[in-house]
């Protein structure tokens, strides 16, 4: 099988897992700032941004005919279009190495198993182009699946961490100054990948957008109000100095005499980094066949498998992957993707109004 | 009546009974015609060819051993062979035959080589009379055959005994007795280019998909195979094409009443010759749990039931895997207590916590496989000598620790509640052993996703193999993992090509 429709909830269930996956990252000293809890305002303020964000790509493509967004910048513009699909083909490209390099981070530096991280990446990355291969139905069904477990795992762990919140760790807001916030909502908006994706996500789906994404929305400003309140309410000002408070606080949890939960928490983290790599490929491969005009995009996941491959390989010997955590150049890639790109593209569609767009 | 049947789907609908269309015609002389079947079948030993003289005319009759009721067959020798003549005209004998002597209902009349053969493998016996062009064929099959029992594989407690036995009309008329509703339709061809093994395809004429039909036939028909020896020949015909996957899209079922049900959702049933498992079309993996009882039960318990053999399907494959992964990378996910047990019990055996799983289970499966093939008191002595000697001895010499037994053990139990998924449980329970003794639970997870992905791709006939569960739908969850009553069940119609994500 290799469907390339989906339906709105598999659309909505393939963008919260690509929040997912950012969220367990979130802390202060990958935010920057004083106290986390003021990103739960951030968060709020994002809630909105994201809706303005959404705009041009909702506009463009919810009656585009299934035309994403490799189609209508190659008819708007020609051969030059190709530049557009391209960007877009990096951009996801990278969202795969910074997936990967958190991942790395988080296990090198917080977990350190006694297994090799080169190994266990290389695994990711060769299922994840056989998944990126059964194409974006298979691995949105999968998603599900996953997703579903997750939240219920989440839930699990909520209730098992109510009783340890220290209510006296909640501050008043803005109690340390406005930094926290400010970078909360930079870091936000920064990881937003899933609004670029929808450029070719979109096209590929069937049934009420509107509803989806109000619905992915408000799904992610609750996941991360409440992972922000538990993190804060468990972890206090300890939640300062940890890279990934997240694992920290989950550590704690406890049911009955099944003590340290936060291995299975991750095995899930896994699958759902597992679902975000092999979607990112397949759009990118995607956004590949279109500009070389093949019918098959398997030769492209294989292609962008290997340089991710080799790309993780080399930046574990040279130390690179650092530089693909700065916030404010992931910034200005994301807005341009999300926002700017679409946002010229139907401003130019209203000026050439194509018949066939 | 059969013999209608059987000559309407040979010579009418079927176009494979013969690798060529060329027909010749039944010879006027009895040297000839005699000569012709002796070379037919190069003077096989099989192949019963009887003269009789009716009044001074030289006849035959044409059987195959073993394949006809003999007694049958004598009545029909003796009322031509007593009854009066008052010509002795070749023709009028032969007319007289079959027009007025011979009262039995399946006789029909053939006038080629071909038609006569076809009837003759099919059982029926041949009378020829000298100087006439055609062949009486009578309906006399009387082959032994098992009688009908339950299923072994498919038990039941208040479901019907009957199974499946080896004859397709008797199964045939197994599931006609059941649906009695002209709807019900059989469709018959002929699989093997070498054994031409008779094969039906059943279905419910107002509830069938046309396209899915379509395309069944469609397969079967590129079906190149040489030999139909039994259902699961044919299976991986029915698969998508290039599909690689562990699971198969193709249920099989031994019990009529099993079949019956499918039916009625609008599946079709692949019914062959000489096999007793019924294939059918298709097929979801939520299917692989349910049982003909679950419908007889209190719908709260068969859909306990069911969720016990979905938490029976994840022992089955990861317990061994996070057993050895969690012992070995991430041991503060297992209890103290039992952490203790364990080290204690492993920390002085000469293998890894992965050799020693992997080990085990290699020795399980020989076992499992020896005991499966012998007769059953030897498998008795198998389990025994598995069980009692090898296990307990080898705990007791310190080779392998008692918990990676017990371990096994439970997987072992777990995987028998979904007998039909056995293959790919245990092909998978070695994966998942390898992927936690190298990656730990992140191993396990990344296997667990890729098997997921394996079978949300997958499917079949335009279904989603992971249908009604991924994509998901409520109306179809009526009765996937959980059971609704049938009140619930029997309000509107919950076909197969209604299930989400179908392309119908």
């Amino acid at each position: 099988m290799n469907n390339k429709f989906i339906s709105i909830p598999q659309l909505v269930v393939l963008m919260i897992t690509n929040r997912l996956v950012i969220s367990i990252t979130f802390g202060s000293s990958s935010v920057g700032g004083n106290d986390i809890w003021d990103c739960i305002v951030s968060s709020v303020v994002v809630f909105f941004l994201t809706f303005i964000l959404v705009l041009p790509n909702y506009f463009l493509f919810s009656k585009s005919n299934n035309l994403d967004i490799a189609d209508i910048s190659e008819i708007l513009f020609g051969r030059i279009g190709n530049v557009i699909t391209i960007t877009y083909a990096l951009y996801f490209m990278l969202i795969c190495a910074y997936t990967l390099a958190s991942f790395k981070i988080f296990i090198e530096n917080v977990m350190n198993p006694p297994i090799s991280f080169l190994v266990l990446s290389c695994a990711i990355i060769i299922f994840a182009c056989y998944a990126a291969s059964k194409g974006i139905e298979a691995i949105s069904r999968s998603g599900s699946i996953i997703l579903f477990f997750t939240v219920f795992l989440l839930i699990l762990m909520g209730i098992s961490l109510f009783k340890v919140i220290d209510f006296t760790n909640f501050k008043p807001f803005f109690f340390d100054g406005y930094d926290s916030f400010n970078n909360g909502i930079l870091f936000m908006l920064s990881r937003m990948s899933c609004i670029p994706a929808m450029a070719m996500l979109i096209p590929m789906s069937k049934g009420n957008l509107k509803q989806g994404i109000i619905f992915w929305n408000v799904s992610v400003l609750f996941l991360i109000s409440s992972i922000i309140f538990f993190v804060t309410g468990v972890l206090g000002e300890l939640s300062q100095i940890k890279l990934f408070p997240i694992y920290t606080s989950t550590s704690v949890a406890k049911i009955s005499k099944f003590e340290n939960l936060d291995a299975l928490f991750l095995g899930l983290w896994t699958c759902a980094i597992f679902t975000k790599i092999s979607m990112f490929l397949n759009l990118s491969s995607e956004c590949l066949r279109k500009v070389f005009g093949r019918n098959n995009n398997k030769i492209f996941i294989f292609f962008l498998g290997a340089t991710l491959l080799f790309t993780n390989m080399f930046a574990k010997i040279t130390n690179l992957s650092s530089g693909i955590f700065d916030t404010r150049s992931l910034f200005i890639l994301t807005i341009l993707t999300s926002f700017v790109i679409p946002l010229i593209l139907l401003i130019s569609k209203k000026i050439i109004n194509r018949a066939s767009i | 009546m059969i013999l209608d049947d059987l000559k309407k789907f040979f010579f009418k609908e079927d176009k494979k009974v013969y690798t060529s269309n060329e027909t010749h015609k039944i010879d006027l002389s009895f040297r000839k015609v005699i000569e012709h079947f002796h070379i037919e079948f190069d003077y096989g030993s099989d192949l019963i060819i009887r003269e009789i003289n009716i009044f001074d005319t030289k006849s035959c009759i044409i059987s195959m051993d073993g394949m006809i009721n003999k007694e049958i067959m004598n009545e029909i020798v003796k009322s031509i062979i007593n009854s009066e003549y008052q010509e002795n005209n070749k023709h009028y004998v032969y007319e007289k035959i079959r027009d007025k002597i011979s009262s039995f209902p399946d006789q029909i009349e053939v006038f080629t080589y071909e038609d006569a053969l076809t009837m003759l493998l099919a059982g029926c016996a041949l009378l020829y009379v000298d100087g006439y062009n055609s062949i009486l064929v009578f309906g006399v099959q009387g082959f032994e055959v098992r009688s009908i029992s339950e299923p072994t594989s498919e038990k039941s407690q208040r479901g019907s005994r009957e199974g499946f036995i080896e004859v397709l009309r008797l199964n045939m008329a197994m599931i006609r007795r059941r649906i009695s509703n002209p709807n019900l339709k059989f469709e018959t061809m002929q699989l093997g280019s070498t054994t031409k093994t008779f094969v039906a395809i059943c279905y419910m004429n107002d509830r069938v998909e046309r396209k899915i039909l379509d395309e069944v036939k469609r397969r079967l028909e590129k079906c190149d195979i040489k030999s139909v020896s039994t259902s699961g020949c044919i299976s991986p015909y029915l698969e998508e094409e290039g599909d690689l996957s562990l699971f198969s899209s193709v249920g099989l079922s031994e019990r009529p009443d099993s079949v019956c049900g499918k039916l009625v959702e609008g599946r079709i049933a692949i019914l062959v010759d000489g096999s007793p498992t019924v294939l059918i079309v298709p097929y979801l993996f939520v299917e692989y749990f349910h049982n003909i009882d679950d419908y007889a039960m209190k719908p709260y318990f068969a859909s306990l039931n069911r969720i016990f053999k979905f938490i029976s399907f994840f022992i089955a494959i990861l317990l061994p895997g996070c057993y050895v992964g969690f012992s070995t990378f991430n041991p503060e996910l297992i209890p103290s207590e039992l952490l203790n047990k364990i080290s204690l019990a492993t920390g002085s055996t000469p293998f890894s916590l992965m050799m020693e799983t992997l080990l085990i289970h290699f020795l399980y499966e020989i076992m499992r496989e020896s005991g499966l093939r012998l007769p059953q008191n030897l498998g008795h002595a198998v389990s025994i000598v598995g069980g009692l000697v090898v296990g307990d001895a080898a705990v007791n010499a310190g080779l392998i620790g008692a918990p990676t037994i017990m371990v096994v053990a439970l997987t072992s139990i777990s995987s028998f509640v979904i007998p039909n998924l056995y293959e790919p449980i245990a092909l998978l329970r070695l994966l998942f052993i390898i992927a936690g003794g190298t990656l730990g639970i992140w191993g396990i997870m990344v296997l667990l996703s890729v098997v997921l992905v394996n079978l949300c791709s997958k499917s079949n006939f335009g279904i989603p193999f992971t249908s009604p569960l991924a994509p998901f739908g409520l109306f179809g969850m009526r009765d996937s993992i959980l059971r609704t009553s049938w009140k619930s069940l029997s309000k509107n119609k919950n076909n197969i090509q209604q299930m989400p994500g179908s392309k119908y």
